[in-house]
């Protein structure tokens, strides 16, 4: 339990405060002052969410909505950093491409979201191109800041050392680059179930995504906020994850 | 023959408005093997360019480089270069970061690591081995770069004001450190600075040079006694009379240079 706490590390402060906030919703639930039917109660939630596990959804949509997610990440985050290295020690080439890449990004990816449905159906593509979508400008943009910000004498050095270009590149500019990869990761962890969860509210037959929608139309308060409440516990372990990686990682700084 | 020779030697930077100006303007310059030649001038006058020539990391527009007689394009295959800058790779070990240069030459780690631990130890940085850069001080980082240059056996060593940053005690501590090196092991050494002192106290011969354009303007045979410790050198009459004259010249290119701006 101790290594779950400082793995989200919220403080004692923020506990404190989440706790006396639930403690408040409950009791006014409890008293009438909160009406369950449209605001729900913790106590509620919290059955929704036992029964959930129980029959097995929680896993079924979950597990579902990760995948997608997941796919969506691993391949917009490969793409993404090989699209801003590329772009960071090719200046020609960022010079033609970038001012491109700046509209697309600047596109609502939900806007895509119908063309994306009729050209690969409601399986698992459409979400994970989704999700790749919101994830390769957050690595692509931000590698390519990285090789920019690489300062020019630790090159200078290495080259007067004798380093060939590739090695200039595999030694300073890609271990300078991995802090950069890392603030990526973790805006992407959160971007890519966005990504999914929106592919899902588009059309699909499981998923997070679907499962609250359909529980929004049926007036579900308690199923929804048990889902919310799920992803956002999910994705703050993910990114404790991803911060003890950059410990181990970036000891050096 | 001279080991390294800079022959009539023409560099032109441009600016953004299409104007330019001889950086480096029929320069001549020659370094002699195991020789300790210190190069000065008023800030601006082109030094670190002749350095930049001589490493193949300025083109010349005219001129030639010679390495033992021969005139040479690009870099040179045998430079060991040390700059004021900090470029240690603050991701590695001090050891790895000793070890670079023999790492870009393909040499078996093993192998690389022992050199890297001695040369660590004759510069002093024994029990730093597995620090980060971050963890030492400025003069050990120091210490380092010129461990690490000096890994592959240089023919020559090319210094840009390497210790300018560093305070007073520190850089004196490392003069000597140069000295001591310079006298053991007989390499070559061409050395920038702005600092007169230094330049005496560590040069066979001190190069004079004037600004716009950048070119030597008197040299200077240094005939005090070796081997040097700067605090001793520093405080022989000989030392003054030489600082003197070199001043007299120096003060009068730094004017020169002034009155035309």
């Amino acid at each position: 339990m101790k290594r779950k706490l400082s793995l989200i590390s919220p403080g004692t402060w923020t506990l404190v405060v989440l706790a006396l906030a639930i403690l408040a919703w409950e009791a006014g639930a409890a008293a009438g002052a909160v009406d369950v039917f449209f605001f729900g109660s913790p106590s509620l939630v919290w059955a929704e969410f036992c029964e959930m596990v129980e029959k097995g959804s929680m896993a079924r949509h979950l597990s579902a909505t990760l995948q997608e997610a997941g796919l969506g990440l691993l391949i917009g985050g490969v793409l993404g950093t090989l699209a801003g290295l590329g772009l960071g020690i090719h200046p020609r080439v960022s010079r033609a491409l970038m001012p491109l890449m700046t509209g697309l990004n600047g596109l609502p990816k939900l806007a895509l979201g119908p063309l994306i449905i009729i050209w690969f159906g409601i399986g698992l593509k459409s979400k994970v191109l989704i999700a790749v979508l919101m994830v390769f400008f957050v690595f692509a943009f931000n590698l390519y800041s990285g090789v920019n910000s690489v300062e020019r004498e630790l090159i200078t050095a290495v080259r007067l050392l004798g380093g060939t270009r590739q090695q200039i590149l595999r030694k300073v500019i890609w271990p300078a680059s991995i802090p950069w990869l890392l603030a990526s990761l973790r805006t992407g962890l959160g971007l890519s179930i966005s990504g999914a969860i929106v592919g899902e509210y588009l059309g699909a037959g499981r998923g997070m995504g679907w499962f609250i929608s359909n529980a929004g139309e049926r007036y579900d308060v308690n199923q929804v906020l048990c889902c919310v409440a799920v992803l956002v516990v999910l994705v703050m372990l993910l990114d404790g994850v991803v911060r003890l990686l950059e410990r181990k990682l970036l000891h050096w700084r | 023959m001279a080991l390294l020779e800079l022959k009539d030697v023409n560099v032109s930077f441009s600016f953004a408005d299409g104007t330019s100006f001889y950086a480096l303007r029929d320069m001549n310059l020659s370094v002699e093997q195991g020789e300790l030649v210190a190069l000065v001038g008023p800030s601006g006058c082109g030094k670190t360019t002749a350095l930049n020539v001589l490493a193949g990391q300025v083109e010349p527009v005219s001129g030639q480089v010679r390495l033992a007689g021969e005139p040479v394009k690009g870099m040179l295959p045998s430079v060991g270069y040390i700059s004021q800058a900090d470029t240690l790779l603050p991701w590695r070990t001090v050891l790895d970061n000793v070890a670079l240069a023999m790492e870009l030459r393909g040499m078996p780690k093993k192998e690389r690591r022992e050199i890297a631990r001695d040369l660590m130890a004759k510069m002093g940085l024994s029990g730093f081995e597995n620090s980060y850069p971050r963890e030492l001080s400025g003069g050990m980082k120091k210490r380092a770069a010129i461990a690490r240059v000096l890994a592959v056996d240089p023919a020559i060593l090319m210094m840009d004001e390497p210790f300018a940053p560093l305070d007073a005690l520190t850089r004196q501590k490392l003069q000597d450190d140069i000295l001591d090196l310079w006298e053991s092991t007989g390499c070559t050494i061409l050395y920038v600075t702005h600092d007169l002192t230094e330049a005496i106290a560590l040069g066979d011969r001190v190069v004079l040079m004037g600004a716009r354009p950048g070119r030597v303007v008197k040299e200077y045979p240094i005939d005090l006694p070796r081997p040097r410790r700067v605090m001793d050198v520093k405080f022989e009459p000989h030392f003054a009379e030489l600082e003197k004259a070199i001043w007299q010249d120096l003060s009068s290119e730094i004017q020169r240079g002034e009155g035309q701006r």
